[in-house]
């Protein structure tokens, strides 16, 4: 249960309408977890809080100044008691006479100072550490202290000049930042975002996660979404799988549910949040970051994130499409594919059997050179594409046999995703093909991190599919 | 003032109105004074009477009839151990931090606190009157509490560093 989902529980518990399933689940949390208690008690104490001084929200209300002129002189903890005394005696019926009451508050005085004795050691809120991790960066510029490479932040303020900055939470979520961004990390379930971009990739385990900008709250239900703030405090979200929450900021009505491949946008105090066209240009440069290919070069290029943006829906004759897949695969049975160890491949749908063990979790990728058009069989003059991406965890297996392929489509493939009954794979070498005869080559670098692909697409959908460590 | 918050944060979680928990606050006092001379030490009074606003909430609550769902009994002995134990000495602080966060709440957010806390209405009476469901309430409180935990946390931090609210 991530933070969320405990203090909405919480509060629900407080407001008497929690039902019997999530009581089972508080309090089983609160059972297991010393943190839970200590944070249910700090939602406690802030009703509490509320109850004693909250009278402030309501500045117009007369008080009773006549009576709490007394113990004001002669009590000053009780000042709070009598005003809401006095407030509450015009809206509630209480049992006990005011004047009994203040006979016994003025009485109470030395015993309430024994009640205020000392407190156990102190157990307020230090800054939590080590929150997120700053997993890359790419020509980075930070104003005042910049963090390194692998550094644990704790909440607190981060100002990207300029460059990208990938941020790795310890629940699962992922937020690359484009500067200039002015963001903040709250807790690990809440940020936000004053001004500039992010993309963000939020597992299962960090649903409820938030960002905050001036304009809307972004509340994630397991999904992957753009947020872009201006300068003037106009936030645009964009949901690019999955389905997000907004609501405006201090709002007390419904939120709003927006879905995979659509968007919104909001200016500050603005009364309404608008759905504005789908467009993700200026998210397509942290996108591919968050989704864990940190350098694309030469004609590789990481397709847009959205549902139109999948295999099958998009070509592209002039470059190498990445498309992401799958992320967090649970492998529950060995996965057979071309290859797995480091090297140079010309032959990668032919090679001799090899396999990814069962129990790891992956996500896939699949890269794509799809000439438009049709060139008949054996033709050349197809378009050939050179590039080299860099993945942000190890490359467990290469998928480049149309047999494999197809038959990884389902447990691997992008659920939206039109794979066709075209040939596909990485094409097999003629006899007498040298290494640098043109046809296609695939490298895989020593750190397993890092493919290179010289690819000649004709007739046949050259296309490969990418297993990484998750 | 800051046994009587925790004291009261206690009440309130039980009976979940804030003329019931004020008044079972009253009736622990009126008990504490009464029984003035039977108490060995701050100890002694301390658990005497947490024991005692306990109980009066629960008896409030069967007086009443109200239906109010509780944590299992062991569960709340954990919370409330930790609630009784806790530091509570900068309540002050986060008091006058309080006033000032709830001024900066929105309009209807500040009307959802009256509502709830100073009018006495349930949740759904609290919908009724803005003209919403109560689950949007509920959701509205949660964001207000954050809200008004983080703008405390952050004016505290001022005034360690500066040694006022402001």
């Amino acid at each position: 249960m991530n933070d969320k989902r405990f203090l909405h529980l919480s509060t629900l518990y407080l407001e008497g309408a929690i039902n019997d399933y999530d009581l089972d689940l508080l309090n089983r949390e609160l059972a297991d977890s010393p943190e839970r208690v200590r944070q249910f008690n700090d939602l406690r104490l802030l009703t509490g809080l509320i109850n004693e001084h909250g009278y402030a929200v309501e500045p117009d209300a007369p008080a009773n100044l006549a009576a709490n002129g007394l113990l004001n002189k002669s009590c000053p903890d009780f000042s709070v008691a009598g005003d809401l005394k006095a407030n509450a005696g015009a809206r509630f019926t209480s049992r006990r006479p005011i004047a009994i009451a203040l006979g016994l508050l003025a009485t109470a005085a030395s015993l309430l100072l024994v009640l205020n004795w000392h407190y156990t050691n102190s157990q307020r809120d230090e800054n939590v550490t080590g929150i997120a991790t700053l997993a890359y960066t790419s020509q980075s510029s930070w104003e005042g202290r910049a963090p390194v490479l692998g550094e644990a932040l704790s909440s607190g303020r981060l100002h990207l000049e300029v460059g990208l900055a990938r941020l790795d939470f310890l629940n699962g979520a992922t937020i690359t930042l484009q500067g200039p961004a002015e963001f903040e990390i709250l807790s690990k379930n809440k940020t936000i975002l004053r001004s500039g971009i992010l993309t963000a990739s939020i597992p299962e385990s960090a649903i409820g996660f938030e960002v905050v900008t001036p304009a809307m709250d972004v509340v994630d239900l397991g999904t992957a979404f753009g947020v872009s703030v201006g300068a003037d405090g106009e936030t645009d979200v964009c949901v690019f799988e999955g389905k997000v929450e907004v609501s405006l900021s201090d709002s007390v009505d419904t939120p709003r549910l927006v879905r995979e491949g659509n968007a919104v946008r909001s200016r500050p105090k603005d009364a309404t949040i608008s759905s504005v066209d789908y467009s993700v240009e200026r998210y397509e440069d942290a996108w591919p970051v968050t989704s864990g290919v940190l350098q694309a070069t030469g004609l590789m290029k990481f397709v847009s994130p959205g549902p139109e943006f999948v295999p099958g829906r998009y070509e592209d004759s002039d470059h190498i499409l990445i498309f992401p897949e799958r992320s967090r695969v649970l492998l529950e049975s060995e996965l057979e594919v071309d290859v797995t160890d480091p090297g140079q491949y010309i032959r990668v749908g032919r090679r001799g059997r090899h396999s990814v063990a069962a129990g790891q979790v992956i996500r896939s990728y699949l890269l794509q050179l799809n000439p438009i058009g049709a060139f008949p069989r054996g033709e050349t003059g197809g378009a050939r594409v050179i590039g080299q991406l860099t993945f942000d965890r190890p490359i467990l297996g290469l998928i480049g046999g149309t047999f494999h392929l197809t038959s990884t489509d389902e447990p691997l493939g992008h659920p939206l995703g039109d794979y066709g009954d075209t040939r596909r794979g990485i094409e097999p070498t003629r006899p007498n093909d040298l290494p640098d005869s043109g046809r296609d080559n695939v490298t895989l670098s020593r750190d397993r991190r890092t493919l290179s692909l010289d690819l000649s697409a004709s007739s046949a959908v050259d296309q490969i599919r990418v297993v990484v460590s998750e | 003032m800051p046994e009587r918050t925790k004291q009261i944060a206690l009440a309130w979680s039980i009976v979940r109105q804030s003329h019931l928990s004020e008044d079972a606050y009253q009736d622990m006092l009126a008990r504490v004074f009464e029984n003035e001379e039977i108490f060995e030490g701050p100890q002694h009074l301390r658990d005497w009477s947490w024991k005692v606003l306990r109980n009066r909430c629960y008896e409030l609550i069967r007086q009443r009839k109200y239906r109010v769902i509780l944590l299992d009994e062991s569960i709340l002995s954990l919370v409330d151990a930790e609630l009784e134990a806790r530091d509570t000495s900068d309540m002050a602080q986060r008091a006058d931090a309080l006033h000032t966060c709830l001024q900066g709440l929105s309009k209807k957010s500040r009307e959802t606190i009256r509502l709830r806390y100073f009018m006495g209405l349930r949740g759904k009476q609290v919908a009724e009157r803005l003209g919403s469901k109560p689950e949007a309430v509920y959701k509205a409180l949660q964001r207000i509490y954050v809200s008004l935990a983080e703008c405390i946390q952050q004016k505290l931090a001022a005034f360690d560093s500066r040694g006022s609210i402001s």
